[in-house]
Order: structure tokens, then sequence, then C-alpha cells
């Protein structure tokens, strides 16, 4: 895969040739598959988002504009923490979601042969999941690779465990949720 | 206005100006940014669709071609009817026919069911509750990997491989993230409405359906735009559970374009998928409008 065949090398040489930067080296990969992710993940939370900004009741963002609020302050003191909830969820799918970050990688991965299930991604960017299914299918050991999954759902259920302890701090519910413990 | 003095008047002109100015620049800058960021979400789409309009010298140049030459207009007619090899236009549309069947077939009892089950998870007064959550959460964190081959067997042992069954048996067990999304909102739901519903004698049943689900509108609009691409955009599932005349639109696009040698058809497959991602597109900005109609009040006056 050359440097030089992408969109955003092809504006940099325009401006100033010969500094075509190699994005998929170690050095800038990881920050690559953050964008990535990134840009994968922000339209179905901005689409979450929005539906939950309709549940926000006109009437608290009037009131709170009536009595003097500046919009940004109604937005902070108002909207948003009547969307702790669905920030929440976001937040726990999102870390969920990341940790088992597997697909990116391997397409990020320079190759001249196509990307496959053995494709090795460059140190920064071998996560836990490539691992294990590297182990499984490429090298053969299924049980391994199975135990190592099964530690790995150990720790996101711990993580996620962890997240939810935190909800009775900031998520706001209308009803009473048990003290966030999940 | 009339009753300033003259250099009061100019004051508040003054002051009225340099609000509207800052007002302006700060506009100016919101505006700069969001077309920034919007650039950076369109551009791969602009390029996929200039792709599409290709020829494949053009498409492999170096260095690259922005824009095709002559507009290749005819990729997308082979991409639907004169594939080299394939059974012309009837099997495209079946294609698109079997990927939309199987969306509503998953998608309707799935957006229903789930918010049934989050209804629960977040209304009902059930002593293990936070544990059945948890346990439902810990399906979306075993990684797919360990559960997709004891799945692929029980279905084998039900006899379903190669049938639509488990499509909606997926659909009827719901789907965690949809289940958390509507126990969210729910949960955030005045609780003043609920009282006053149970107060008129009105049972569980109905103040889900009557009172909860009317209000759920924007919820049930985003399950279905993601259960909606999900379930159009997946290859997975059904290259694991369909094969030969069963096959979906994205199994298609995955192998169906290649020359007699075997060869990727690579501009074909790109005017493919332009026309792949429509549906998504309409699908998306149904379920947006749905979103944005359904803004709601509490129903409290105070």
């Amino acid at each position: 895969m050359s440097r030089n065949s992408g969109l955003v090398n092809a504006f940099i040489s325009l401006l100033s040739p010969g500094t075509a930067i190699n994005w998929l080296s170690s050095q800038y990969a990881t920050a690559v598959l953050i964008l990535l992710s990134i840009w994968m993940g922000i339209g179905g939370g901005v689409l979450i988002f929005l539906a939950a900004l309709q549940g926000v009741p006109k009437e608290l963002e009037e009131a709170a504009l009536i009595d003097g609020a500046t919009r940004f302050q109604m937005f902070l003191r108002v909207v948003v923490p009547l969307m702790t909830p669905i920030i929440f969820l976001r937040l726990v799918m999102g870390i969920i979601g990341a940790l088992q970050v597997f697909t990116a990688p391997l397409l990020l991965t320079p190759t001249n042969s196509g990307v496959s299930i053995g494709t090795m991604p460059p140190r920064a960017n071998y996560m836990f999941m490539i691992h294990a299914v590297q182990q499984t299918f490429a090298k053969g050991r299924y049980g391994y690779g199975a135990a190592l999954v099964w530690m790995f759902f150990v720790l996101i259920l711990v993580v996620t465990l962890i997240v939810f302890r935190t909800q009775r701090y900031w998520v706001f519910y209308e009803v009473e949720q048990e003290g966030g413990e999940a | 206005m009339s009753a300033l003095t003259g250099s009061e008047t100019l004051t508040v002109a003054r002051r009225e100006g340099n609000a509207g100015r800052r007002k302006r620049v700060g506009q100016i800058l919101l505006y700069t940014t969001l077309v920034v960021i919007a650039l950076l979400f369109i551009v791969p789409f602009i390029w996929l669709i200039l792709s599409s309009l290709k020829t494949e010298t053009e498409y492999n140049a170096y260095p690259i071609r922005i824009l095709p030459r002559v507009w290749q207009w005819k990729n997308y007619f082979e991409a639907v009817e004169q594939r080299r090899g394939m059974r012309g236009v009837h099997e495209y549309v079946g294609w698109a026919l079997r990927s939309l069947g199987l969306c509503a077939l998953n998608g309707i009892p799935d957006v229903l069911v789930s918010a049934m089950v989050g209804f629960g998870f977040a209304r009902q007064r059930v002593r293990v509750r936070n544990l059945f959550f948890t346990v439902m959460l810990s399906m979306v964190m075993v990684p797919g990997l360990v559960t997709t081959i004891p799945q692929f067997v029980l279905f084998t042992r039900f006899h379903l491989v190669g049938t639509y069954w488990p499509w909606l048996l997926w659909g009827l067990a719901s789907t965690p993230y949809y289940v958390f999304m509507f126990r969210q909102f729910f949960a955030s739901f005045p609780k003043e409405l609920e009282d006053a519903a149970e107060i008129d004698g009105c049972n569980r049943l109905r103040l889900f359906w009557q009172v909860m689900m009317p209000s759920a509108g924007p919820v049930i609009a985003t399950c279905a735009i993601f259960s909606f691409q999900g379930n159009w955009g997946d290859w997975f599932a059904s290259t694991l559970f369909l094969t030969g005349d069963k096959r979906t639109m994205a199994m298609a696009l995955a192998n169906a374009y290649r020359d007699p040698a075997g060869n990727p058809m690579v501009v074909q497959t790109m005017a493919a998928i332009v026309l792949f991602i429509i549906p998504t597109v309409i699908a998306y900005f149904l379920g947006e409008r749905r979103i944005r109609e359904s803004a709601i009040t509490s129903g409290l006056k105070g």
C-alpha cells in the first residue's frame, strides 16, 4: 500500500511536496484507529442523543430561560442532567465496544495481499481480541483462545460494574434504580 | 427609543452593534467548524460516488484522479443488470427483497420486544431486576467469537440453518443495546404520569402501551434505524446461515462482482455499494423525521 495513494496525503503533497505521512506505520496507527473509531461511532451517538433531546420537556427549557439563564447555562444545568441516562448508556456501550475492537485495526494494517484473519497489525494496534482470534484460528489453539476470551469477558464485566457504581454520583433517574447497583 | 436623548440612543445603538457583531463572529466560527466536521464525514462518501463513476484504470491511477474524465454511468447499469455470468436484473432484485425481508422479520419483533423488556427493567419493581440486567448486558460483553460457534451448532440441531427462522428468533429475543436504550428512556420518564395512570386504574400492560409507548417515538425510531442498518448491512450472519438462492444483498456485494477470470470488478462493486447504501439513507431520513416530530412535553402543566 503506497503512502501516496490516499486522499489526505494527496492534499498534503499539494501543499508541501515530499512530506506525505505514513499513517499506517506504528507511530500513527493508534491515532488513526481512534479517529476511525470516532468517525464510525459518532453517527449512532448523535442519533441517540437527538432522540434523547426530544425527551427534554420544553417547559423546563423555557422556565430556565425565563429565569434568566443563558442558553449555554440552560444546556449545562437543565438539558445535560436530563440526558445523563443516555450519556451513561453511550459510555457503557462505548467502553464495551472499544475493548472488543477487532476489525478496525486489521483493516488499518498495510498489506500487499489483502487483509485476512492472520494479518498482523503494527504492535501499537495489536489489541486483545486480535490476539485471541489469531491464537484461536490462525494458530489453531482453540482452548487457549477460548480461555483468553472468557478472561477478557471477566475483565469487561468488572470494568462495566465499576462504571455502573459511578451512576449514583452523576446519573439522574426519574425512578430509583436502587443506588446504581447493576 | 424616542424617550432617550441623543447620546443615550447612540450608546444603545453601539452596544447593540457590538453584540450583533460578536454574535455574527460567533456564528461564522460555529458554521466554519460545522462545515469542516461535515466535510470530514461526507468526503469518503463523495469519494465512493466518484470512484463508482470512473473506469477501472482511472480508479487505480497514480497519482490519483479526483474527477473521472468521462462519467461512467454504465457502471450502475452493469452493477444491476449486466454482470458477466450472472442472471440479470431479477437476481439483483431478489437479493434486495431478501435483505428487506430479513430487516422486517428481525427488526419489527426486535424493537417491540426490546421496548417491553426495557420497560420492565426501568419500571417494574422486581427484586432481582438488576441482576437480570447485568446478565443481559453480559451477552454484549462476551465477545462474539465464543458465542458464534455454539449458536451455529444450536441452530444446526434445530435444523434452522439455511432458513430465515434465526432472524425471527433473534428478534423475539430482543437486543441488549435496544433494551438498554429503552430502559434509560423509560427510567427518566416523569413518574407523575405513571402515578396518574395507576390512580385511574390502569394496569401495567396498558401503562406500557397507552402511556409509555406513545411517548417513546424517538427511541423506537432510533432503534428501528439501527436495526435496519444492522440487518441490511449484515454480512456475517447471513453468510453463516444462508447459502445459494437465499443470498442477501450484503453477501452478493462481497463476492458476486467478479469477471470470468475471478478478478474483482472494482468499479461495478463501487456502483453497487452506492446503490446499496440508498435504502439505509432513506431509512435514516424517515426515522430522523420521526424523531424530530415527536418532541414531547412532559404533559405536566404546573
